[in-house]
């Protein structure tokens, strides 16, 4: 309210002594560029917990187990049912209608691709998930996944896990997503039409996501809730939002930093945004090339970022953020973002008009590269110059310029599996798998969990049978893909779980 | 303190009337007693502290005609409004009465209350998605999955006084009460402020 009123006087006095003011004292000796300087050392400290890598955060077998064919005309699942951990399963080029759930550790689903043929899932817009999987040391690769309500590719508290090398097309709400996963690799996919995030890396840790291309989506690529995350070699185009670094509160757990978005092309993401309405991702404003909101320790770097029409990269906190609530928990502000060079052009053309307002409180015109908006500490840029801005002039110069000597946040040797003790799985299926969609507070995918505990108060029995086979119960929010995968003790034990949560 | 009695003057009076329904148009007949309170069109009159009938569903208003009536609803002394409902409910004994009157009720016009209150619109927004969209709906339209009313078209001060009524203890605590007791546990979930301004949302619906 207070800029608002600001801007208004000022626009006012602008206007009727019909003189614009320049931004007055400004330094005109400009530094033309500040590259080559001091590398930055990043977040993560590997030689804290073990030493340098290969390639895949995978296990490596010592010895291959059976390798199950898959042909057109028979089932994934049923081999997956056969398979023992340290199994390949090849699937020949087809097309599959299923849903394929792999609950078992050390599994590698790997598609044949002969003569640019893949074995294609197709859901036929009537199953809800693709692939699913619990299991640690898991590899899903060169397959193709289409016409799904839910998602394509989903792990569920899965460790060392590598996404890569597949089609997603038009695949319900999330397309590649890693839940509350250590140690994982999504790389060289394709993935279009999401009416969420088309790559979402949810509560994890230590992930890489490179040489993506992500286009026709609501949300690009979005590293929620996670730590020590690159982001690098991507092209992202197309999409309401490009690349989001959140913190989405309400979900349990609280916090993202040290990610970089490096190398990346991120351009005309200015699709209007169909996301369902109320939900997060459905506030993001169509011409968004980057969003950090409330995520510290973010550094954007090296991308080529043009034609994103409202700004093109933008930093907020809670509070400015739309459709979000906030969480005592979480910190609200986005601290510590470090803009070094990026290639800024023809962004912010057609922006907000809160937008045009706040810059105008800054004595500023023209269209808008960067944008911050609500409070942010410790925060620095440079070569900032070079890019129309609003509320960074007070950042300080960072201190490097450039993460040249972070090669990758992917562990050299696998992290343990995650092993499930059977008085925690109500919690690991709720942060695993309902997490995914539901927060505590705010509304995401599906209602919120508040929302759900007044609705079932002390009936465990009829939450799980709901979500063994969840009817249609809301004009305004998707369908709930239905949980019976999980067998009936782990659906209880969620359901008393979610019951019972309190934040 | 003026309205309650003013409230009881007309009340002993309106009473008598109910045992005299014509067959000929017996909903249009019943709601005659009902217009003092809720208006000619059952757009409600805040003076009286009545709501607004028109546009809700029919199968809300009846269980809250069989709430008032068995005591789920109005139960509580302090509950002085409730309390004048509950004759006249207790009144509609007839099934079939009931349903024509429901009927006839059905018929109105829902109203529009836009403007009637002041809050932040985005707030407003943010917060009712958070908290009361899932129940009743995107658009304050309410959800009969849920045994949601509508809220839009309803008086602002009246969803106000509900809300604290939920909070305090005076509405949604009789164990057989279960959708009440569902609605308290949320109206206990909400600050003043975001309430303000969630109010303001619904006030803007349709
Ligand atoms: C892919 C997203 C997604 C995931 C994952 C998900 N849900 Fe949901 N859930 C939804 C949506 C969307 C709805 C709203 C459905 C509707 O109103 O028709 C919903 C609704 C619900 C409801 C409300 C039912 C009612 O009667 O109103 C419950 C309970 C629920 N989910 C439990 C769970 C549990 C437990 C899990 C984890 C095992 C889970 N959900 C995982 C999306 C999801
Ligand atoms: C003396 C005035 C008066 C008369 C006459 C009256 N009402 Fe009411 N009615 C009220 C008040 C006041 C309330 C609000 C009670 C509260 O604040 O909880 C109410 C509430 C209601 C409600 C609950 C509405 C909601 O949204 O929860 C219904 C249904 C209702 N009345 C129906 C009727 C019908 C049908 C009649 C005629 C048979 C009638 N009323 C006659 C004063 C009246
Ligand atoms: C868990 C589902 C649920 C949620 C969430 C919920 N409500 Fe309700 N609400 C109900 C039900 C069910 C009723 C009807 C209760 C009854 O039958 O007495 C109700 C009744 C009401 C009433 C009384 C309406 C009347 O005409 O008397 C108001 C006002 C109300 N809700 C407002 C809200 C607001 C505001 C929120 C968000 C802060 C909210 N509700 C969230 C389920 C819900």
């Amino acid at each position: 309210m207070k800029t608002k009123l600001l801007s208004v006087a000022l626009i006012a006095a602008a206007f009727s002594g019909g003189i614009f003011l320049g931004k007055g004292g400004s330094n005109d000796n400009f530094v033309i560029n500040n590259g080559g300087g001091a590398s930055y050392a990043g977040g993560y400290d590997k030689n804290a917990e073990q030493q340098n890598s290969g390639n895949s955060p995978v296990s490596a077998r010592t010895v291959e187990g059976k390798t199950h064919v898959v042909k057109d005309g028979s089932s994934i699942m049923e081999a997956v049912k056969l398979a023992e951990p340290g199994d390949t399963i090849q699937v020949m080029p087809g097309t599959y209608h299923e849903t394929v759930y792999i609950d078992k550790d050390d599994i590698h689903l790997i598609g044949v691709i002969v003569e640019g043929k893949r074995a294609v899932l197709d859901g036929q817009g009537k199953l809800n998930d693709a692939i699913l999987y619990s299991g640690n040391n898991v590899i899903v690769k060169n397959l193709k996944i289409t016409r799904y309500k839910g998602n394509g590719i989903m792990g569920q508290a899965g460790n060392n896990f590598e996404i890569s090398n597949n089609i997603i097309v038009d695949t319900g709400v999330y397309g590649i997503f890693p839940q509350l996963g250590k140690n994982g690799l999504v790389e060289y996919n394709i993935v279009s039409g999401i009416s969420d995030a088309a790559i979402y890396i949810g509560m994890s840790d230590n992930i890489q996501v490179a040489h993506n291309e992500v286009f026709d989506s609501v949300a690009g690529i979005e590293i929620e809730n996670s730590r020590h995350a690159i982001v690098e070699n991507n092209m992202v185009y197309n999409n309401t939002g490009g690349v989001l670094a959140f913190i989405t509160p309400g979900l349990p757990i609280k916090t993202t930093f040290d990610v970089i978005i490096r190398n990346n092309f991120i351009t005309n993401n200015n699709t209007p945004n169909f996301g369902a309405p109320g939900s997060t991702v459905a506030g993001i404003p169509a011409g968004t090339g980057i969003l950090v909101m409330a995520a510290d320790e973010v550094i954007i770097e090296d991308n080529i970022i043009t034609g994103n029409k409202t700004a093109g990269i933008v930093i907020t906190d809670h509070e400015n953020a739309p459709n979000v609530t906030i969480d005592p928990e979480s910190d609200t502000k986005p601290d510590k973002v470090m803009i070094l060079n990026n290639l800024m052009d023809n962004n912010g053309y057609d922006t907000l008009d809160e937008v045009k307002a706040l810059m105008l409180s800054e004595f500023k015109q023209g269209k808008p590269d960067i944008i911050r908006v609500g409070g942010s500490r410790d925060s620095c840029i440079i070569n900032r110059h070079q890019y129309v801005t609003v509320g960074v002039d007070n950042w300080k110069e960072c201190e490097f310029t450039n993460t040249d000597s972070i090669d990758t946040y992917i562990l050299d040797e696998p992290v343990p599996a995650r092993v499930i003790d059977p008085s925690e799985k109500g919690k690991i299926a709720y942060l695993g798998i309902c997490a995914g969609c539901h927060t505590y507070t705010g509304r995401m995918i599906g209602p919120p969990v508040q929302i759900i505990q007044a609705l079932y108060m002390d009936n465990p029995e009829g939450l799980a049978e709901f979500i063994a086979n969840p009817t249609k119960k809301r004009d305004d929010y998707p369908e709930m893909p239905p949980q019976n995968y999980l067998d009936a003790e782990t659906r209880l034990a969620v359901a008393k779980y979610m019951l019972h949560v309190k934040k | 303190m003026k309205q309650i009695f003013w409230g009881k003057l007309i009340l002993s009076s309106l009473i008598m009337m109910l045992h005299f329904p014509s067959f000929a148009d017996q909903g249009k007949t019943t709601y005659q007693t009902c217009s003092a309170c809720h208006g000619e069109q059952g757009q409600g009159n805040s003076a009286l502290n009545a709501p607004s009938l028109a546009g809700q569903f029919d199968w809300y208003l009846q269980t809250q005609i069989e709430h008032f009536a068995s005591d789920l609803r109005a139960n509580d002394p302090r509950d002085t409004h409730g309390k004048m409902m509950v004759p006249f409910a207790k009144q509609l004994s007839d099934p079939e009465q009931t349903k024509q009157l429901l009927s006839y009720i059905n018929s109105f016009e829902a109203v529009s209350v836009k403007g009637t209150i002041k809050g932040d619109l985005k707030n407003g927004s943010r917060y009712y998605q958070a908290k009361c969209g899932a129940c009743h709906g995107g658009e304050a339209q309410g959800n009969p999955t849920f045994k949601a009313p509508k809220l839009a078209g309803q008086d602002p001060q009246y969803l106000l006084r509900q809300i604290a009524n939920y909070q305090q203890g005076i509405r949604g605590t009789h164990q057989d009460d279960k959708y009440g007791r569902q609605m308290a546990m949320m109206a206990n979930a909400v600050s003043d402020k975001e309430l303000q301004d969630i109010v303001f949302f619904i006030s803007e619906q349709q």
